[in-house]
């Protein structure tokens, strides 16, 4: 029996324990790697970065504070960040949709960012725009394939939650043909378009991160302002309408920040599989159906699962890498079925 | 302005003629911009007493006005036109069989479905104009479909119904009043996901509770719900109706509607077939029309009260075309009357004095009737007219009138048909001896009647079967 109190010490307690082990995760991703170091050297080295003329003192391998600030700590943030959107952005479509299968590549941004991706990678002329080309490229065929499937499915004014769906389906699959097409017609390039789409963090730049962590910040900003509203949305578009909502319109614009939120992660990560899925239901299992809740454990929850997915996707078979795409199926889907069978509450 | 209601079904047919003024005024058919509020400017002489005490002297702005209101469904028309306006302080209930447009009316009112001609007026403003946050302070809606399959719980849930409201701090109290009012107190903390349907559907009256608005709108608030808690959640919408809130429920239960509400809207395939007091609304006649079942209506009581006809199907005509002729006066067949007809007879009537509440039931449901003026001796005309009436019946029934020198004639007849081969029921309880005013004819005549073959019964149901019978059976 779930009292409101107990919910909310629940919730406490939850909160307080993921942002312990997220600490945790982000110090173990900094010390472990090819490159080894002990926890100590990584410290030192870290506080090294904010004095002159730290590196003489030998308290830490020369090479240490570079490879924290170049390579470990953006990969560190870049996952952070990607997980917390992903799986927020996945709770928001399961509320909107008022279903827990609903996830974040719902409206075909999945398939979108991919073409985009593709054609970026097969297309020679357009790489020489530099590297942000397949990012740009991913994050305009998200958006694209999202406002396209909307569109289709609004048939006078009024968008259902099945139309929707379907023409996900639809532009999705029409989408992802054409992609196939492009990676057979151009075999040359099929394997790195392969290992985009299966997602990896392995190119995290602190660049990438300051154009993805305002997108993802601000859509999280927004869906917690709307969180009381996604509650009364759960009831239905009509009940929430009789309680004081216009539920259209939160509809549409929730939808419109989960895609952008969910493009804005993509572009830079390829396609990560079961964290929008995965993350919200378990959470929900935790901490209640509340999103005044539900969305910071979620936010939390997916950061800490992606990082240290991706923390074993780079030291589990080092020093080659395995896309993190892989690590967080391959352990989500057996997962979600234990879930499925022993729960029963999926 | 609107255009005329309906005029073969919105009035005549189903309101007894003097009984327009009994109308409470809450409900009301503009007939044209001028003459517009009748029940309004009359003051309630019966039924709708309370829906009257909340208008004082000057008359307040009807809580909601439809005027021409039609919707369509998928290019059907399933409502309308419709003009009807509901007071502040009414208790409105809407009925209807099922697909008469009862839910579509309702979610009409609370703009879950759009006219698709005609407009809706809420406190003299159009529905449309309205933000979904004002509106929710102002109508509360109970819907009859609800989907939660999150697992809230129920203070969780019914916490909801604050979302639009603008004191934050008085939230918890309202949530807790809300609790209190459906009975749901003990159930807080449990999970909406693990509630009967009842339990629900009281959550889901508590959610809407929440919100303390002025205006209700349930639809079906009853479903799922047992007898202890259809009748608690009924008394609990006359309590708030008593503090002035305005409400409209959509209810299947014809008592339960006769007994709570005010005033009635009965709709009939899109169109409102009759609006007024239960007691005006009520009646065998239109329940037959309407819900095609057939009712015997007792009134007893301040409120009309339906049963069912279980035994005969509606379809089964066979008692229709059997000319059945009553013999009434003062109020000696007026059950009798209604038990004809809720079986399909339509009998002929007299002779009654217009004053008679036999002869007001007669009009009621627009029987043949002979009748004569009040505090006199029939007329010899009158005499002959009702003869030539009971010549055509296959069956006279003789009812327990009083029967004085004045009105002694029918019963002559009676006896003359009698003795001619027809047949006679006579009603002899009470007894003929406390019913003679007459010196000892009317005794006499009875004896005579009995003696020549007319079957003598107790009770109206008695003699209903009596003239059912087949001639070979007697």
């Amino acid at each position: 029996m779930a009292t409101g109190q107990e919910r909310r010490r629940t919730y406490r307690l939850v909160m307080a324990a993921l942002a312990a082990a997220l600490v945790a995760a982000v110090v173990t991703a900094a010390v472990v790697g090819a490159a080894g170091m002990s926890v100590g050297e990584a410290f030192r080295a870290f506080a090294g970065l904010f004095r002159e003329g730290a590196a003489a003192t030998g308290d830490f391998p020369d090479w240490a504070p570079r490879l924290l600030l170049n390579l470990r700590l953006p990969r560190i943030v870049l996952a952070l960040v990607v997980g917390a959107a992903l799986s927020t952005a996945g709770a928001s479509f399961q509320g909107i949709f008022r279903n827990p299968l609903a996830e974040p590549y719902l409206l075909g941004v999945s398939a979108g960012a991919a073409l985009g991706a593709t054609i970026a990678i097969v297309w020679r002329p357009l790489t020489s725009l530099g590297i942000y080309t397949l990012p740009l490229l991913a994050f305009i065929g998200a958006v694209l394939a999202a406002f396209l499937v909307y569109r289709v499915a609004t048939i006078g004014g009024f968008t259902g939650a099945a139309s929707l769906l379907l023409a996900g389906v639809a532009v999705g699959s029409t989408l992802t043909a054409i992609t196939s097409f492009l990676m057979v017609a151009t075999e040359r390039d099929l394997h790195t378009v392969v290992v985009w789409l299966m997602g990896g963090l392995t190119t995290a730049t602190w660049n990438k991160i300051w154009i993805t962590l305002p997108v993802v910040m601000a859509g999280f900003v927004y869906m917690m302002l709307m969180s009381r509203r996604m509650n009364l949305l759960l009831m239905g578009e009509e009940r929430a309408r009789e309680l004081g909502i216009d539920s259209r319109r939160t509809r549409r614009n929730l939808m419109i920040v989960a895609s952008l939120t969910t493009a804005a992660a993509v572009s830079f990560s390829g396609l990560i599989g079961f964290i929008g899925l995965m993350v919200p239901h378990i959470m929900r299992l935790i901490v209640g159906p509340d999103h005044r809740r539900l969305l910071p454990a979620t936010a939390l929850f997916g950061a800490l699962l992606l990082l240290a997915a991706d923390t074993v996707a780079r030291t589990a078979m080092a020093p080659s890498e395995i896309p993190v795409g892989i690590i967080t199926a391959a352990t989500g889907g057996p997962f979600f079925l234990y879930l499925l069978r022993v729960r029963k509450g999926v | 302005m609107a255009t005329p209601p309906d005029p073969a079904k919105s009035g005549s047919s189903a309101v007894a003629p003097g009984d327009v003024a009994t109308d409470g005024g809450a409900v009301t058919t503009p007939d044209g911009a001028g003459t517009a509020p009748t029940g309004e400017a009359i003051p309630a002489i019966g039924g709708a007493a309370r829906g009257g005490t909340t208008r004082g002297g000057a008359a307040k702005p009807p809580a909601y006005e439809t005027r021409a209101l039609e919707v369509r469904l998928g290019g059907q028309l399933v409502l309308g036109p419709i003009d009807l306006q509901i007071a502040q302080g009414a208790f409105v209930g809407i009925l209807g069989p099922n697909g008469s447009g009862k839910t579509t009316l309702l979610r009409a009112l609370t703009g879950g479905v759009r006219p698709s001609a005609g407009e809706i007026l809420l406190h003299e403003r159009p529905l449309g104009e309205y933000r979904a946050a004002e509106l929710a302070r102002i109508a509360g809606v109970v819907p009859q479909q609800f989907h939660l399959d999150f697992n809230f719980t129920v203070e969780e849930m019914v916490a909801m119904g604050r979302y639009a409201q603008d004191a934050p701090a008085g939230d918890g109290e309202a949530v807790a009043a809300a609790l209190r009012a459906t009975g749901m107190t003990d159930l807080t903390a449990r999970l909406i996901t693990g509630l009967s349907g009842g339990e629900r559907q009281r959550a889901l009256i508590a959610q809407t509770l929440a919100q303390q608005t002025p205006v209700l709108l349930l639809d079906e608030p009853l479903n799922n719900l047992d007898l202890n808690h259809q009748l608690e959640i009924m008394q609990l919408l006359s309590r708030l109706n008593t503090e002035g809130r305005t409400i409209a429920v959509v209810l299947h239960d014809l008592n339960i509607a006769a007994q709570y509400c005010h005033e009635l809207v009965l709709l009939d395939r899109g169109r409102l077939a009759a609006r007024g007091t239960p007691s005006d609304i009520l009646d065998p006649k239109t329940i037959l029309e309407v819900f095609k079942a057939r009712v015997t209506v007792h009134r007893q009581g301040p409120r009309p009260y339906l049963t069912p006809v279980w035994s005969r199907a509606p379809e089964d005509n066979q008692a229709v075309e059997r000319r059945v002729h009553v013999i009434a006066g003062g109020d000696a067949a007026s059950g009798l009357l209604e038990e004809l007809v809720a079986h399909g007879f339509t009998p002929t009537v007299g002779i009654v004095s217009v004053f008679d509440s036999d002869y007001a039931v007669a009009e009621r449901y627009e029987l043949d009737v002979v009748s004569a003026p009040p505090f006199e001796p029939f007329p010899q005309e009158v005499v002959q007219e009702f003869d030539s009436l009971t010549d055509e019946a296959e069956v006279i029934i003789v009812a327990p009138v009083f029967f004085g020198r004045g009105n002694i004639a029918p019963l002559r007849t009676a006896l003359q048909a009698c003795r001619a081969g027809k047949k006679v029921v006579v009603i002899t309880d009470p007894p003929i001896t406390e019913r003679d005013l007459s010196g000892g004819e009317a005794c006499a005549l009875v004896s005579e009647l009995l003696a020549a073959g007319a079957i003598e019964v107790a009770d109206a149901a008695q003699a209903l079967e009596a003239a059912s019978a087949t001639p070979s059976q007697t």
